[in-house]
């Protein structure tokens, strides 16, 4: 069989995209509005950008990356096309032919002129600093070098899985799977067909089964994620160890046949090195699992709806008991008070059972991962390992939910910023390749989750300069280290010096710490220069119930998070009269904004004589609130608002206090950005 | 027995590649070149597997996905799609539409025939 | 268990007399499941026994399983007789294997499938 030379093809069909690409601008300088023609040249670039890759010019995807992501501004309105912008990318498909038939010449200079007058045309128009300075994109496709295998140790895997019931007809072949997993080692697999209904019921295409299956393989855990790869994210997978991986030299019963590699995709070969240091302490994190294993674990699937219904349940019934127990506490009687701390007793037992039955292992959400960073590598070239720890970390299914998103922005940050390229990575002495730890822990009530990388760190000085001509702090403000590195939490702050495929495009780390806070979780950062950064987030394990402060506000009732609570001050008659007319207390030497609740509520009461200060804080900000009273400890079943009210952003929920009256629960995340914008604008005006 | 595949892209250069690596490992290849003449293609055809581009004009990608699900003759023809983004969220637009299965580009020829390989199954 | 007593792979229906072979196409997969499952049912409501004679080279996947099952379940509460004429040959068998449906295979299912008698 013989075909054409395919960099010939090539170079015929980037000459056709260009010419189309021209005619688009062209067209678009006649009338800069016209929708279509900017898809067109979008297109065309995208296309030449991802052929160019595929074939060897490297210089030609790099550069043209640059026209694409301005136009991709342009396409998505925010900004706007225009004839500086047009000509800037004209000119720049002139060079791109010199890229094409000289694909190794010295570009460089050429390239960064054009990109620089690129760049001024999306300034003017109104585009932040999208465009940045030529990067080679790393032209070595990075040999991923295996790590030195391991002993090959066997696992046995008991699980039991099922696929969404359209995905034969979308063309998944369950028996492929099926195949998969029997090449992986010993294989027990059983279909379990009790869903199939009868025959005048059937959906002929759809899939009704479930397999339970036991593995016994030398594999590492990864190679199964392999097998699931394209399903992993719709599918029902319960999988448990069932045995603590043995050294080969034990008696294990030979495979017949050698190890399987696994099938689907080069995944980046850090599954050796993860099996020998991760296993067994996978193992050990999960006696739970094996203590259920011992006793034949027996599951009972339940949909989530009914354990969400149970769980409302369980909080009215902790509502009742809390009133119980006031009109107990409040009466004489001696047997209602016992009878109510029985109650009290059982439903605080029930209330923690409940939340057990929440609890799922993390690792689905980190099995999502492994295909993230095998695409994240090929897009930076970039050679980088994936080690995932504590995958059998259980955390409330809600909780888990939630955290898709910001882990992957921090994954992807770490990938793209964090991660020096190959060379660089050579240069400062460190093995070609990038780790990536993902590891979840338990500690407390808490879930600890790090994203940890071996790159080059956060640059602190460049933190604070970006933050200081951002007007995030005053030049030379006195902050502590931790302070330093939160910054680059605070929303518009990116010291991304280049926008990249990966992360730079709308969202920022702001994102992640909303999301945290509204988990009511921390952020912890630690970096060390040139020997990566490490990002914990600690998290709760539950959302459902929290501990609060509850208190008064004119006739209403409100409860603050206690995690948030720092302390709480009496504001001084005094004090209040002399604050008239600025928001700022002074505490031990620093100035802190408040808010008058009072007057956000509009409560139209009068203050209290002996008003208090709630101070909150969320990790380095503080604001201080002001309340009439404050009335005490409170455990708080949360109830969500309702889609009337989703959008007060003020109120994270609300409650049902122990004498049957509402309280509306405070957004604390919300309420310190208010304070703190508030102190911004007086600052300024002052 | 061979397996017939039908790659749909807008790409000369990348259907050539395609063709030359899957045609090395055996398969029969038809190729399309945008999403409407895929369709079309796969209404008066038999194939095993599809492999198509998303970005494309006349008929884009996913598009051409959702219309061949609507096709009871053609139900379970397994698609992967060939994307430049790891945009999760183009991805799960992609799966919901849906195809089976895809491949980051840019790929080598031993990645799409792995993937081709796991997709079909024995 | 159902006492039916089985001769020769052919059973013996006990209510009604009429006991009718049905023969099915070559291709038995999910392109073509959705016409089965009417011809199937079709075939049901007209006759208390149905002999399924499937093509040894029939193609077959998934799907044509899962519907035989379903056809099962469908007769045994319309209290209708359905078996298949030949055991399981070819990819049919395949499929079974593959899938995991003989593993821990109950006895009845074996009968079914496999005419086979296990000793209880």
């Amino acid at each position: 069989m013989s075909f054409p030379d395919p960099i010939a093809v090539f170079r015929t069909e980037a000459a056709e995209l260009l010419e189309q690409v021209e005619t688009g601008l062209l067209d678009l300088n006649h009338d800069l509005t016209d929708k279509e023609q900017v898809d067109a040249v979008f297109r065309g670039l995208h296309t030449l950008k991802g052929s160019g890759a595929m074939f060897g010019f490297e210089a030609l995807a790099a550069f043209t990356h640059h026209c694409e992501t301005a136009f991709d501004q342009v396409r998505k309105g925010i900004v706007p096309a225009t004839h500086d912008l047009v000509t800037a990318v004209l000119s720049a498909t002139d060079h791109m032919r010199a890229l094409i038939e000289v694909p190794n010449g010295d570009h460089d200079a050429v390239s960064e002129t054009l990109l620089a007058k690129l760049r001024a045309a999306v300034t003017a128009a109104g585009g932040g600093g999208a465009v940045a300075a030529p990067a080679a994109i790393a032209a070595s496709a990075a040999p991923n070098t295996p790590a030195a295998p391991a002993a090959p140790a066997t696992t046995t895997y008991k699980m039991r899985f099922s696929l969404p019931a359209n995905s034969m007809a979308n063309g998944t072949n369950p028996l492929g799977l099926l195949d998969e997993l029997r090449d992986l080692g010993e294989c027990r697999i059983k279909a379990d067909q009790s869903s199939i209904p009868s025959l005048d019921m059937l959906m002929p295409t759809d899939l009704y089964l479930t397999w339970d299956i036991v593995l016994t393989t030398e594999q590492p855990r990864s190679a199964i994620d392999d097998v699931f790869i394209f399903v992993m994210d719709e599918m029902q997978l319960d999988l448990e160890v069932v045995d603590v991986p043995s050294a080969p030299a034990a008696a294990q019963p030979a495979p017949a046949a050698a190890p399987a590699t696994p099938v689907a995709t080069a995944d980046p070969p850090a599954a050796p090195a993860v099996s020998s240091e991760h296993a067994p302490a996978a193992a050990k994190a999960n006696p739970v699992a094996d203590a259920k294993q011992a006793k034949s674990a027996e599951n009972v699937r339940v949909p989530a709806e009914r354990l969400d219904e149970l769980m409302d349940r369980v909080g009215e019934l902790v509502i009742a008991q809390s009133r119980l127990s006031q009109l107990a506490g409040v009466s004489g009687d001696l047997q209602l008070r016992a009878v109510s701390e029985d109650v009290e007793r059982l439903s605080g037992e029930l209330r923690d059972t409940m939340m057990v039955l929440r609890m799922v292992p993390v690792t689905h959400l980190f099995g999502r991962f492994r295909r993230l960073v095998h695409d994240l590598a090929i897009e930076t070239g970039k050679s980088i390992e994936l080690i995932t720890e504590g995958e059998t970390t259980e955390v409330d299914k809600s909780v888990i939910e939630r955290l898709a998103d910001p882990l992957v922005h921090l994954v992807r940050n770490s990938c793209d910023h964090g991660l020096e390229s190959a060379q660089e990575r050579v240069a400062a002495g460190k093995s070609e390749t990038g780790r990536i730890y993902l590891t979840a822990r338990q500690q407390a009530g808490e879930v600890i989750i790090t994203i940890k990388d071996d790159g080059r760190g956060i640059n602190r000085d460049r933190v604070r300069a970006k933050a200081e001509s951002s007007g995030l702090i005053t030049p030379n403000a006195n902050l502590t280290d931790q302070e330093l590195l939160q910054l680059i939490f605070q929303p518009g702050f990116s010291t991304a010096q280049q926008v990249t495929n990966l992360s730079g495009r709308g969202v920022g780390m702001d994102v992640v710490k909303r999301t945290i806070d509204a988990l009511r979780g921390t952020i912890n950062v630690v970096s060390h220069n040139g020997q990566g950064s490490e990002i914990s987030l600690a998290i709760p394990l539950t959302l459902a119930i929290i501990d609060g402060l509850l208190v008064r506000v004119g006739n209403g009732r409100y409860v603050i998070p206690l995690s948030a609570v720092e302390e709480c001050l009496e504001l001084s008659v005094d004090e209040d009269m002399r604050s008239r007319g600025r928001s700022f207390i002074s505490l031990r030497d620093s100035l802190v904004p408040f808010i008058r609740l009072r007057e956000l509520f509009h409560t139209g009461t009068a203050p209290d004589p002996f008003q208090k200060v709630v101070v909150i804080s969320t990790g380095s900000e503080r604001v201080g609130l002001v309340v009439d009273q404050i009335i005490g400890d409170h455990q708080t079943v949360i109830k969500g608002m309702s889609k009337l009210h989703h959008d007060v952003a003020t109120f994270s929920g609300a409650t049902i206090l122990g004498d049957g009256g509402v309280a509306l629960i405070l957004d604390v995340g919300h309420l310190v950005a208010e304070g703190q914008h508030q102190e911004a604008h007086l600052r300024a005006a002052g | 027995m061979t397996a017939s595949i039908l790659t749909v892209d807008d790409s000369a250069s990348i259907r050539l590649t395609t063709r030359v690596a899957l045609s090395n490992a055996g398969y029969t290849v038809t190729e399309a070149v945008d999403g409407q003449d895929g369709l079309s293609k796969i209404k008066s055809g038999n194939f095993d597997i599809i492999v198509t581009d998303l970005n494309m004009p006349n008929m884009d990608g996913l598009t051409m996905i959702r219309e061949l699900r609507k096709l009871p003759a053609h139900t379970g023809v397994p698609v992967i799609f060939l994307t430049t983004e790891s945009d999760n969220e183009l991805k799960q637009q992609a799966k919901a539409a849906g195809a089976t299965g895809w491949l980051t580009k840019p790929f080598d020829p031993e990645s799409l025939v792995k993937i081709v390989k796991k997709v079909l199954g024995r | 268990m159902r006492p039916t007593p089985f001769c020769l792979g052919v059973p013996l229906p006990s209510n009604t007399p009429v006991s009718l072979p049905l023969s099915l196409p070559g291709q038995l997969t999910i392109r073509t499941i959705a016409a089965i499952q009417e011809e199937l049912l079709s075939a049901l409501a007209g006759n208390g026994s149905i002999i399924l004679d499937i093509p040894e080279d029939a193609q077959a996947d998934l799907s044509f399983v899962q519907l035989i099952e379903a056809a099962r379940i469908y007769a045994g509460t319309a209290g209708k007789q359905l078996s298949l004429k030949q055991p399981a040959s070819g990819q049919v068998l395949e499929v079974l294997d593959r899938g995991g449906f003989l593993q821990d295979m109950a006895a009845e299912d074996q009968r079914f499938w496999l005419h086979e008698r296990t000793v209880q």
